[in-house]
């Protein structure tokens, strides 16, 4: 029996499922799965049951959220897919509506990050799903993935005084002193915007579930030049820090 | 063969006993842990092993039998000697699988904790928690009497970790460790923990007994939680120290610091780049100050080191460096000199028939010599020496080689290479002279000349025979102007004025009617410069404007008033970073800079010291303070047989280390370094701050025992306290923490409602710590630490200041919930008013009054 397969686009750009149709692997993947709900290949009104279900994007109506909520009921697996459907994505930038994470209304099983996805890291999570296995996050940061290393020896304070690259780096872009959110970022992308010399926004979300310390820790650990405002659409472009204090 | 049998010779109970602490080992690693001198003999007692021991493949361990046969070997010891426990192989059991039993030891301090605790209910509590197996009420742990009793109670419960509940570990950790050395493992510190139950509970909330009480018990779970989670500390890297230094660079600091260390009975490795010691100080034509003749001076300083165990490497650089302080491995390179020194009788014949002439460097190109030469009439070894530039040139010739009475020329003489093991090693390489002189038009044969080229001028042995003339036609000069401060702008070379002082006396001596002038310019005196005349000094200019300007061989001094001829320039230049410093600091040495390119002091610590010029602008006076400083330091240093490393340090999980470099870049210490697949952590330089651990974003960095994983778990137990509004307090160890122990000691009342949990400095305080307790329910976070400018970790408090000033920034609704202060450990009514603020605000009331009970 094939595993049943759900493939759902909550408020998003569509870019993580179709990742999903760029995949190398994509033909063994349609072959090896039946689809049961997939927007792009096959449509219905209503929700059956099912054995794993991919979620993308995040919720900002009110139909969706009980969409989730229905999904959850009918699937085995409920997968997270996207940046946005983990995390809130950049639509949790807006000042007008609100982006609900789908881990908010309700448990999820697994989560695949990325801006979109990285197909690489996609292709290795959905071959995962389909084995039975765990989705494999690493443990470590971008930096991990990355061939600016800091040069070896006894570092100094990094001072941080561009957002943007004047030149093509030797090293870390943070020793540099251009700003960089390799260090606070998840690997799995194999830093592809490095490797095109562009410093690292943050798409692949946090490493730990405290994204907030996190943030903190990194930015009172470098110092920023006072003509740079570092603005939440810097440091949160992907990630909305949820805020933890209990309401009083 | 029976058990007996095999047992019967040391070598192989000694095999049982090596494999039972080794686990694993081959063949050819038993050979120097056995001492066996031929493998046959290794051989032979392995073959009689028998059943006891297993190979799988190049590796021995040891079987079942084999591990019941050191069982009962132990047995048979205890036995014979009088100190059987029957139950000692059941505490080894516990220790090999590490089962946690929590011996808990409640001191009632004479009354003093009695009197405000229910102590049975107190009891009954800390009982009910898990692993701890029995609780001690002791009426005072630090009298003497108390560590018999003791020592059989941890016997009686089989008892590894001990949590002790009474007074402050800040001043009482060494007392306690004292008591417990014998009984608990060897790494004592990581088996006990501590509950402040005295100076920060009962002395503080004494009229409060049931919120005391419920307190005392969230203190002392708090640390029995901890001492759970403590694991096992690898304490590697003890280091013999070897009982030597390299001294780099055989200079006045050089020769002045082998002398120290050698008298001290170190042995010294002297190591010159430059064919012969003296250094900069050898052309200089007196000493500063004591007024004696350079070349007398030197020649008596060589002479004492040679009568010492020095060793001296002339022409000799340090290539490559590895180890740890207290072991280093170093690299010489010994550059061919071409003349054997040992067969060289000085004689100078080679030098007289030599063709080929260049620039003298030692008389800074003033005069010419010839390619063999002995650098100068005072130089350490006397011999001749042919530059490796100079060679191929010289081998075409030969004259000097057929001239040489003694066969002591070698032109084709090679490079060696020699390893060397020390304990510490001395970088005393010096500074090199200012050189952007264009400017002032520099040229000696237009006697428009630096103070070092004047030096050699009035040296005896210089190019002027020791007659102050000029250098373009042997005349004496008629006028003479000094030109102060030729040395990087805003730099203070710290002895031009003295200098000029020198050149003063030295030429009114000299030349009585000469008429002499020092100038000043404005715009290039430093702040706060070391000047020792009085400014109306009647030879003193001082120009907002100065130029030198030259028209053929005239020179003029040329200011915004005035500009008049002069016959002789004298640029009195300062000092600028050695230029081989940043290539030694890169190829072999590990050390900082500072910002203005001379050695930092910040790396004191890691058995590299830096001494005289190389460390900034020094005259002889403080060169030779310098030298005795730093042999102080690595005299004590290496002192010491063995160095242990810091045991609360930071290690690195390489397992979550993505190479951000965060770490590196933020420990005051630069201790962390980064090398190409690998974070490493030097053990010690590493203080314990913890400031790497906060900033590390995958967690990769832990420190050994203020572990994040016991702080949050501390924040969990804290959280169970019952009163509201509830604060915690992330109090440094030195500062913060202390403060609220004197509050303590003197016995200042203030609210109960507040929680303290020590870490080391709060630039350890993660944000997380922050976030965690206020999702755990605490209703104010207070961090307390040093005053800024003398936080113990140099710049910790000011980092916690950071992370605290951001995270408000991000969540504004922590205005008033979070705080942070800065304290003396003397502060202790400061810290009593500070957390009675915070709570009446966050209760919403008026602020009590403080008062001490005595």
């Amino acid at each position: 029996m094939k595993p049943k397969l759900l493939i759902t686009s909550l408020t998003s750009c569509n870019g993580c499922i179709t990742s999903i149709i760029e995949l190398e692997i994509f033909p063994e993947f349609l072959e090896s799965v039946d689809f049961i709900f997939f927007p792009l290949i096959e449509d219905k009104d209503n929700i059956d049951n099912c054995d794993i279900a991919l979620i993308e994007g995040c919720i900002t109506k009110e139909e969706q959220k009980e969409e989730v909520l229905e999904i959850r009921k009918k699937a085995k697996k409920v997968i997270a897919l996207g940046t946005c459907a983990i995390f809130g994505g950049i639509t949790s930038l807006s000042d007008e509506i609100e982006s609900i994470p789908i881990n908010e209304i309700i448990e999820i099983d697994g989560f695949i990050p990325g801006c979109p996805t990285p197909t690489e890291f996609l292709g290795s999570s959905l071959m995962a799903l389909l084995n039975g296995e765990k989705i494999k996050l690493s443990p470590k940061n971008l930096c991990s993935e990355c061939d600016l290393r800091p040069d070896s020896g006894v570092k100094s304070k990094i001072k941080i005084d561009k957002l943007i690259p004047e030149k093509i780096p030797f090293e870390c872009f943070l020793h540099e002193n251009v700003l960089c959110l390799g260090p606070i970022t998840r690997a799995g992308c194999k830093a592809k915007c490095l490797k095109a010399n562009i410093p690292c926004e943050g798409c692949m979300g946090p490493i730990l579930a405290d994204f907030m310390s996190n943030m903190v820790n990194f930015f009172s650990s470098i110092e920023v030049s006072e003509d740079i405002k570092i603005s939440e659409e810097i440091y949160s472009k992907f990630t909305h820090p949820k805020s933890f204090v209990k309401t009083v | 063969m029976d058990l007996y049998s095999i047992l019967s010779h040391s070598t192989r109970r000694k095999i049982l006993q090596i494999l039972e602490r080794e686990g694993v080992l081959s063949f050819s690693a038993f050979m120097p842990l056995l001492k066996l001198d031929t493998s046959g003999k290794l051989n032979f007692h392995i073959k009689k092993m028998g059943n006891l021991i297993k190979k799988s493949g190049k590796n021995y361990m040891l079987t079942e039998e084999g591990k019941l046969a050191l069982k009962i070997m132990k047995l048979n010891d205890n036995i014979l000697s009088g100190t059987a426990q029957l139950d000692q192989i059941d505490r080894d059991e516990i220790s090999r699988v590490g089962i946690t039993r929590i011996g808990v030891i409640i001191c009632l301090c004479a009354e003093e904790i009695s009197e405000v605790l229910d102590i049975d209910d107190l009891k009954r509590y800390i009982g009910s928690l898990k692993n701890v197996v029995s609780i001690r009420i002791v009426d005072r742990l630090c009298d003497i009497k108390e560590s018999k009793g003791i020592k059989e109670w941890i016997d009686q419960f089989f008892i590894n970790r001990i949590v002790v509940a009474s007074c402050s570990p800040r001043t009482h950790t060494f007392v306690f460790e004292d008591i417990f050395v014998d009984v608990i493992d060897v790494e004592i510190i990581k088996n006990i923990e501590f509950a402040n139950i005295r100076e920060q509970c009962v002395w503080v909330n004494d009229s409060k007994p049931q919120i005391a009480l419920e307190k005392a018990k969230v203190l002392i779970e708090a640390a029995v939680s901890r001492i759970m989670l403590q694991e096992d500390i690898e304490v590697k890297e003890i280091i013999r120290t070897q009982k030597s230094v390299a001294v780099i660079g055989g200079g006045l600091a050089g020769l002045n610091l082998a002398l120290s260390f050698a008298r001290a009975g170190l042995e010294v490795y002297l190591i010159e780049k430059s064919p012969t010691l003296g250094g900069k100080i050898a052309r200089w034509s007196n000493i500063l100050d004591i007024k004696e003749c350079t070349s007398c001076y030197l020649t008596e300083l060589i002479s004492r080191v040679m009568k010492e165990n020095v060793k001296v490497f002339t022409n000799t650089t340090a290539e490559k460096v590895s180890g740890h302080v207290g072991n280093f491995e170093i690299e010489l390179q010994i550059h061919p000199r071409f003349v054997d020194v040992d067969a060289c009788t000085g004689c100078k014949r080679c030098t007289d028939v030599c063709p080929n002439e260049k620039e003298n460097e030692y008389e800074f190109g003033l005069t010419q010599r010839k390619f063999i030469h002995i650098p100068f009439s005072n130089a350490y070894p006397y011999a001749p020496v042919i530059e490796e530039e100079s060679i191929e040139h010289c081998r075409d010739c030969r004259l000097c080689e057929e001239e040489c009475p003694t066969s002591a020329i070698n032109l084709e003489d090679n490079p060696r290479k020699l390893r060397i093991n020390v304990g510490a090693k001395v970088l005393a390489i010096g500074s090199d002279l200012f050189q952007d002189l264009s400017p002032y038009h520099h040229n000696p044969k237009n006697d428009i000349v630096t103070s070092a080229e004047f030096e050699r001028i009035l040296a005896s042995d210089g190019p002027t025979g020791g007659k102050l003339v000029k250098i373009s036609d042997g005349k004496s000069p008629k006028s003479i102007s000094i030109i102060q401060c030729v040395n990087n702008i805003d730099v203070c070379s710290n002895y031009c004025c003295t200098l000029s002082k020198k050149y003063i006396e030295e030429i009114e001596k000299r030349l009585p009617d000469c008429e002499l002038h020092v100038w000043y310019d404005i715009s290039r005196i430093p702040q706060n410069p070391v000047m020792w005349f009085t400014p109306d000094h009647k030879i003193f200019h001082w120009a907002k404007i100065l130029k030198i300007e030259v028209e053929g061989n005239k020179k003029f001094i040329a200011t915004e008033a005035d500009r008049f001829e002069t016959d002789m320039v004298i640029l009195n230049i300062g000092m600028i970073p050695n230029k081989s410093l940043r290539a030694l600091r890169e190829s072999a040495l590990d050390f900082s800079l500072d910002s203005k390119g001379f050695m930092s002091e910040i790396t004191l610590a890691s058995g590299i010291y830096g001494c005289g010029s190389v460390r900034g602008p020094a005259d002889y006076r403080d060169t030779i303070s310098a030298t005795n400083d730093i042999a102080i330091k690595v005299i004590s240093l290496l002192a010491k047989d063995h160095l242990i490393p810091e045991i609360h340090g930071s290690i690195v999980d390489s397992s979550k280390c993505g190479f951000c470099g965060l770490c590196a870049s933020s420990c005051p210490y630069r201790a962390i370094s980064i090398e190409s697949e690998e974070i490493i952590i030097d053990q010690f330089n590493c203080k314990a701050c913890g400031v790497c651990v906060a900033v590390c974003p995958t967690k990769a960095v832990e420190m050994k025992i203020d572990t994040t994983e016991k702080m949050m778990r501390t924040i969990e137990v804290y959280s169970k306290f019952s009163p509201s509004p509830k604060i915690i307090a992330f109090a440094c160890e030195s500062c913060g923490y202390s403060a609220a122990d004197d509050a303590g000691l003197k016995k200042i009342q203030y609210t109960p409602n507040v929680l303290i949990v020590k870490v080391p400095c709060t630039g350890r305080v993660d944000t997380r710590f922050i976030t965690y307790s206020f999702e755990q329910g605490f209703d104010g976070v207070l961090v307390v630490g040093c005053q800024r400018e003398s936080c113990k970790y140099i710049d910790g408090f000011s980092k916690a200041e950071k992370r605290i000033e951001l995270l408000k920034k991000m969540t504004p609704e922590l205005e008033n919930k979070l705080h942070i202060v800065s304290l003396s450990a003397i502060d202790s009514y400061k810290f009593a008013s500070i957390v009675n603020d915070f709570y009446s605000r966050l209760a919403g009331k008026e602020s009590p009054v403080i008062a001490a009970t005595q």
